[in-house]
Order: structure tokens, then C-alpha cells, then sequence
């Protein structure tokens, strides 16, 4: 059985580190990107099987690569969006956008593997 | 430590105060109240910085044979916290009693305060720098040296955010203040460490509520003066998950 290629889009190297570890070990194909740029260089040649994203990002932030996944890339793979706490305004925004689901930091990693392995289902 | 706390608790309850200004009171008296809690504030963050030199150049001999019993029984009964801090709270029970009184929030400032007098502390408090590195364990899987792996890049999260925080002050560009802050936020929630993360949550409460290079620099220099503390603990808490 092939694996399902995650794209981690994460530019706290703490935070990215722990979910990298915790997600190969749940048997994902997983690509880690630090920032917008990287992540923009990625998706022009993979097309993951699901997103999991920071909204806060340098160069291009979480907002910008859901409108970008969703608009210009015209793919409606899940996206999972990572944010802090009181950042609640820009969930709604990114639900708005085509976010599928959030998760608040800290980030439980059990807690993410739960949701995008149903996000996966879904599909 | 316990200085920080009473700035921390200062700096809840003038959000609280703001909740309940424009919930029940009229303009003109919410501003009058915002501006007497900053003034206390103001004041309250002069004596803690308050050398003790200024104390000892005092030509008032009664003066300072007042300060000198004072500050004889005060450290007796508690050790760690300074006459300046001490002098601070009588002056809040003094000018701002009858204020929290009105507001209803004396009883929980009375009982902690009363936890200072008396030296006594609540556990929390007491275990600031104590950190349980087992939980982050099971989030690694046991494996021993990715925890090692997020410990280093804990650190150079921490030393990066101070250099950026300095920078951002002298500058004082409260909103990357506020950035850098949080970004920190969540490895710090993440790691467990308490007592940094509080101090970064008031960090970005001021950089958003009051904009005071004042306080902001004594946030910091907080976060500076603990940083230490939380690194020995983390790598005492790593010798001890090594050896068990």
C-alpha cells in the first residue's frame, strides 16, 4: 500500500520537528517546508495527498497557500490549518477560504494524526 | 519571581479593569480609573527598579531607621521579595483598596497578597522552574534523542527571540515585538515551560494593550533573568529521564 504524501508547512522548527517525527511514524509520505516560498516551489512539481499549514509563515502565509491551492492550483485536497490560540478570526477566514479543518497550538500530535487521517477518509 | 507575579497580576487586573469600564461605568469614569490604575502602575514599576543605593542616600535618619526595621522584619518573614515591593503593596492596599473594593476583586488581590506577607506561596508558584520532561517523552515516542533534538531547538528559539526582542525595543516596534512573541509562544506551551510562557503572554498583552517601552523592557528582562533557570531545569530533567 503506497503511503499518503502530507506536506507539513510549519516554520517553527520546534513544533515541525515533533509533527515530522509523529507523522512518518503514522506511516505518512511526509514533506517538511519552513516557508511560503518553498512551499509554492513544492506544489509547482507534487501534488500532495492532504496540507497541513501554519497560518502564520514567512513569505507566504497559510491564508495565501489555501487561496492559492484552491483558486490557481484548482485542487480540493484537505487542508489543515495550524493556529494559535485567539487566532480565531483568521480560522474563519480560512474556513472562508476552503480550509477543511483547524487544530490550535500547542499541537497535540496525536490529536493531528487523528484528524488527517479522517480528513483522508473522507475523501 | 515574586515581583514579576505581582506586575503579572497588575497587568490582569488593569484588563479587567478595562472589561469592566466600558461594561458599567461611564466614559468619564472609566478614563479617570484607566488613568489612576496607570498612574499606580507607573509608580509602582519606579520603586521596583528602585536601586537600593536611592534608600541608602536618604539624609532622613528617622527615615531610614524606619526603612532599615522594615526591611529587618519584611526579610525575615519572607526572604525573596525586596523592601521596594514590599513598600509597593502597602501603598496599593492604601491608595487602590477602596477602588477594588467598588470593583469586587479585592478579596482575590487581598488573598494573594496576604500569601506574600506571610511568605507563603501556592506549589505553582513555588515549582516556577520545575519541568516535567515525561510528557514530551511520550509525544517523542521514547525516543530519547528527537526530546534532545527539541530541547536544542527550544533553546535557539529562546536565545533568537531575545536578541529579537531587544532589537524590537530599542526600536520600539511593539508589533514585531508582538510577532516574535508569538511565534516563541507555542514552543515555549509546547516544552512546558510555564514561567516563560507567562511572561511572553504579557509581552504581547502590552505590546497590543498599553505600549509601554517601560514595562515591556522589564518583561523582558524577566524573560532574560529566567531563561537560565528553565534551561538548567530542562537539562536536569533530561539527566534524569537519561538515567532512569
Amino acid at each position: 500500500m503506497t503511503k499518503k504524501r502530507l506536506l507539513l508547512a510549519e516554520d517553527d522548527e520546534l513544533l515541525a520537528s515533533l509533527l515530522n517525527f509523529r507523522l512518518k511514524k503514522g506511516g505518512y509520505d511526509v514533506s517538511h517546508r519552513a516557508n511560503g516560498k518553498e512551499v509554492k516551489e513544492y506544489l509547482a512539481g507534487t501534488m500532495p495527498d492532504i496540507i497541513v499549514s501554519d497560518i502564520m509563515m514567512p513569505y507566504f502565509s497559510g491564508m495565501e497557500l489555501i487561496a492559492y491551492v484552491r483558486k490557481e492550483l484548482n485542487s480540493q485536497i484537505p487542508i489543515i490549518i495550524i493556529s494559535s490560540a485567539g487566532n480565531e478570526e483568521n480560522v474563519l477566514n480560512a474556513f472562508e477560504l476552503g480550509a477543511n479543518d483547524f487544530i490550535s497550538k500547542p499541537v497535540s500530535p496525536s490529536e493531528l494524526l487523528v484528524r488527517v487521517a479522517r480528513e483522508l477518509n473522507k475523501n | 519571581m515574586k515581583t514579576k507575579n505581582l506586575l503579572f497580576q497588575l497587568s490582569d487586573l488593569e484588563s479587567h479593569l478595562n472589561n469592566f469600564s466600558s461594561e458599567k461605568l461611564t466614559t468619564d469614569e472609566a478614563f479617570h480609573l484607566k488613568i489612576s490604575f496607570q498612574h499606580f502602575k507607573k509608580n509602582l514599576l519606579e520603586m521596583v527598579f528602585l536601586s537600593r543605593e536611592s534608600n541608602n542616600d536618604s539624609s532622613n535618619d528617622s527615615q531610614e531607621k524606619k526603612s532599615i526595621a522594615r526591611t529587618n522584619e519584611f526579610e525575615t518573614a519572607y526572604p525573596e521579595i525586596d523592601l521596594q515591593t514590599y513598600e509597593a503593596i502597602v501603598e496599593h492596599h492604601k491608595s487602590y483598596g477602596n477602588v477594588l473594593k467598588d470593583l469586587e476583586i479585592d478579596a482575590a488581590m487581598d488573598e494573594k497578597d496576604f500569601l506574600i506577607f506571610k511568605g507563603k506561596t501556592n506549589d505553582k508558584q513555588n515549582s516556577d522552574t520545575q519541568i516535567d520532561l515525561s510528557i514530551i517523552l511520550e509525544e517523542c515516542m521514547g525516543e530519547m534523542g528527537l526530546l534532545r533534538e527539541l530541547i536544542t531547538l527550544f533553546i535557539g528559539n529562546a536565545l533568537e527571540f531575545m536578541g529579537a526582542a531587544k532589537i524590537h525595543l530599542q526600536s520600539e516596534d511593539f508589533e514585531q515585538l508582538d510577532f516574535a512573541a508569538h511565534k516563541i509562544k507555542a514552543g515555549l506551551a509546547m516544552m512546558r515551560t510555564d514561567g516563560l510562557h507567562d511572561i511572553v503572554v504579557q509581552i504581547q498583552k502590552g505590546c497590543k494593550i498599553d505600549q509601554d517601552p517601560k514595562h515591556l523592557e522589564f518583561l523582558c528582562k524577566c524573560f532574560n533573568e529566567e531563561f537560565p533557570k528553565v534551561k538548567k531545569s530542562l537539562d536536569s530533567a533530561y539527566v534524569e529521564l537519561t538515567n532512569n
